[in-house]
């Protein structure tokens, strides 16, 4: 039985007959997993069909939170949603925090399993006692926020926290994103194209119960030295000043900022796009995620724009990576693509390749129906971000994402698109960032670096890194030696956060979370038997589980491994200058550590 | 409230000091977060200057030392006329229970969870906020509406300071 941390319980919702059904969760079934990423990833092993269509009514999209979601410890505030990708074809998934999660978890569900296709746009009101498919047509159209408060105003209660698709789901964008908590965004892997195929407009989560701990005061007293951690982080003003967006002016200073889709590695105008500049001239004021006491997050004013965030991918995707120097703009288009429900990375990709591409001259207006973009082009930008979210005209093409269009034109075209297994490559130029190369490459839902974020290797601490890793190298960003074994056990780290469901800035980039520490908390938290050393091996497991659910979807050994240009091409300026990425090798040594054999 | 950054530590802190469970909704401050303007902001009792909820018909309530609204629990029927009467939703029935800011008996918790400086007690400040106006506007409202309605009222000043400072 589980009493403590967990809520025991999962729901399964088939929208095609409107029917939902309560079951408890097993604590043999779950352990092994712990919750969250790793518990959604058993479930498709289990339960989906391979094969299916990821746009049909067989796909199973599920919602999952874990064991200390919602708990008094900070950034314990993830869910993830999982599904097989439309974008990809293969195991997809990505997670977002702020107010949902928690308000998930006192529903008492632990995972909210979604499948068949409603026959009219609905959206689920989700309580302790089960689901109602509430009609909504008259929502189809709407924002995340007006959708967010449509739902607040009809059930008169404003603790009601949803995730919502905007138009983008709705028209299935390949790559459309679930936002929750008004900016908060499951961006990556296209789980909103998901929801928009089975006519699901929003899931709306009001719970009632608690999150109760089987040791609350050990609980507590963990807590508390957790956040006087964070407080006394050598980053915590800095990343309370400007969250992950300080990172545009870091990536710059070592020479690995995308900059002209990832031609180049340093951006002349650096200082127009940074972090700090739009916390000096934009930021009204800190956001935060339930109970983190980081609040790294920002809500920003600009002319007639507005919204919480960006953060730095979204910030970088529409700056330097597309060639555009005005701050202002990439701001209003966080807006944008936050309401609209769309990936800000796979957006910029599509965009970025297509300037690319023409410029090269490898494309021509004549192949897109006329389109014609330059580095930085703000109205033609805007235009193109809105034809694909209403899949209009060029757009319908657009939307299918950069591997997809891609592939109708010459192999050379071919190669710029900047994806892994079809998902778009984050910002960050892994010449200059090795283990993050070999992450982006290894990745089990494509090109991704939050599977491992292996930011140790940007530490130099060399001791740690040769006793840890048997190599120095291994905590110095431009070696490859040592990297593979850094990512074997970073990779663990990395699911860690995603299964308790806990924020990776405070969890692994600030340091917080060792397989030890989790281990303290589980045990106080849940009352089940967790060591670290049973935790460092079963998160080993399920990381074969991805493993093997991916090769179901026909990924193999080919398929871990980075465009051509991080393979051959060098950067030609910065303190990266020269260096290329030799990701066979290292794909090779990591499959050795993990006993794959293809 | 322009500190606010709606973590609700501070519902967290009041939960677990009143009822040692981590359950949001059993807090005696509550935030809203509006995400239509991107401003969070907590309603608590803010020991009004005309005391709408003292007209309780079982004489329940009573005004502590500090100011503070006591329910007693023994003589206290549910009859739900508190939570009606008051204009900001911060005295509401829940689980035959009366949830209202007691002030921790004079050492307030959600004071100490906030980090941001956002929540100050101040001693001074007894029956000094008239509710007047928002009473007129929020008569027909549940707990849940009056509260947003009131978040977004006082949200209005600090969004225009935000657009003042833009300009």
């Amino acid at each position: 039985m589980l009493n403590y941390g967990y809520g025991g319980r999962i729901l399964r919702i088939d929208l095609t007959s409107r029917e939902f059904q309560i079951e408890p969760l097993d604590e043999s079934w779950v352990k092994p997993v712990i919750g969250g990423r790793a518990a959604n990833t058993k479930r498709l092993f289990e339960e989906l069909n391979p094969d299916c269509d990821p746009l049909g009514p067989e796909n199973i999209l599920i919602f999952g939170v874990g064991p200390l979601t919602g708990s008094l410890l900070p950034g314990s505030a993830y869910f993830t949603v999982s599904a097989k990708s439309p974008l990809t074809g293969i195991l997809g998934d990505s997670a977002a925090g702020g107010q949902f999660a928690p308000e998930m978890k006192l529903t008492g569900f632990d995972q909210i399993i979604i499948t068949g296709k409603a026959n009219k746009s609905l959206y689920l009101m989700i309580t302790e006692s089960g689901a109602e498919f509430i009609e909504c047509p008259e929502y189809s159209g709407m924002s995340i926020i007006e959708t967010t408060k449509a739902i607040r105003d009809k059930q008169k209660d404003y603790s009601i926290q949803v995730a919502a698709i905007g138009p983008a789901g709705e028209n299935k964008v390949l790559f459309a994103s679930i936002v929750s908590s008004g900016n908060r965004v499951n961006g990556r892997t296209g789980m909103g194209a998901v929801m928009g195929s089975k006519n699901l407009k929003a899931v709306a989560v009001r719970g009632s119960r608690s999150v109760d701990m089987a040791e609350p005061l050990a609980y507590l007293k963990e807590v508390e030295e957790i956040k006087q951690r964070i407080l006394q982080h050598n980053e915590y003003r800095k990343r309370y000043s400007m969250g992950t967006t300080m990172l545009v002016k870091d990536l710059n200073s070592i020479g690995i900022l995308p900059t002209k889709h990832f031609q180049e590695g340093v951006c002349s105008y650096v200082d127009d796009i940074s972090g700090q500049k739009l916390a000096a001239n934009f930021k009204v004021k800190n956001k935060a995620c339930f109970n983190c006491n980081l609040h790294c997050s920002r809500y920003y004013i600009v002319d007639k724009f507005e919204a919480e965030g960006p953060e730095f991918e979204t910030l970088c995707s529409f700056t330097s990576r597309i060639g555009n120097r005005d701050l202002p703009f990439a701001l209003e288009m966080n807006q944008y693509l936050n309401q609209m429900g769309m990936d800000s990375v796979s957006t910029s990709e599509v965009i970025g390749w297509i300037m690319e591409c023409e410029e090269k001259g490898l494309i021509s207006p004549k192949d897109l129906d006329g389109l014609h973009i330059k580095w930085g082009d703000k109205d033609k930008i805007r235009e193109v971000v809105d034809m694909i979210t209403h899949r209009r005209g060029i757009g319908d093409r657009l939307a299918n994402g950069s591997k997809k269009l891609s592939e109708d034109f010459s192999e050379e075209a071919g190669k710029l698109a900047m994806q892994v297994k079809g998902l778009d490559i984050i910002c960050g130029d892994p010449r200059g960032i090795k283990a993050y190369g070999l992450t982006y490459a290894i990745a089990s839902r494509g090109a991704d670096h939050l599977r491992a974020e292996p930011y140790f290797e940007l530490t130099d601490r060399k001791e740690e890194a040769k006793k840890r890793f048997g190599t120095e190298k291994a905590a110095q960003r431009l070696e490859e030696e040592g990297k593979a074994a850094l990512v074997t056990w970073s990779e663990k780290i990395a699911l860690l956060t995603d299964c308790l469901t806990m924020c990776k800035n405070v969890g692994l980039c600030m340091d917080i979370l060792s397989f030890e520490k989790a281990a303290v908390l589980l045990r106080a938290g849940t009352g089940v038997d967790y060591s670290a050393e049973y935790l460092e091996k079963i998160l080993g497991d399920a990381i074969n589980t991805d493993r093997k659910l991916n090769k179901k979807f026909g990924v193999s050994r080919k398929d871990d491994t980075l465009p051509e240009r991080f393979i051959k091409e060098t950067l030609k300026e910065g303190l990266s200058k020269g260096s290329t990425v030799n990701i066979e090798k290292m794909v090779d040594e990591y499959y050795r550590i993990h006993k794959w054999n293809d | 409230m322009s500190k606010c950054t709606g973590c609700k530590q501070c519902e967290s802190a009041c939960a677990f000091f009143h009822t040692g469970r981590v359950n949001n909704h059993l807090a005696r401050i509550k935030v809203m977060n509006l995400y239509e303007t991107g401003i969070d902001g907590p309603v608590v009792c803010a020991q009004c200057k005309e005391r709408y909820c003292m007209k309780c018909p079982e004489n329940a309530l009573t005004i502590g030392k500090f100011g503070e609204v006591i329910v007693s629990p023994t003589m206290c029927n549910l009859c739900g006329t508190c939570e009606k009467s008051c204009p900001v939703g911060a005295i509401e029935a829940f689980n035959d229970i009366v949830y209202v800011c007691d002030l921790c008996g004079g050492n307030p918790k959600c004071v100490r969870a906030c980090t941001e400086g956002a929540i100050v007690w101040d001693k001074e400040a007894v029956e000094h906020i008239s509710l007047e106006e928002v009473k007129k506007e929020t008569k027909k409202m549940n707990p849940s509406q009056k509260r947003n309605f009131y978040i977004n009222k006082l949200g209005s000043e600090v969004r225009m300071k935000w657009r003042q400072a833009d300009a």
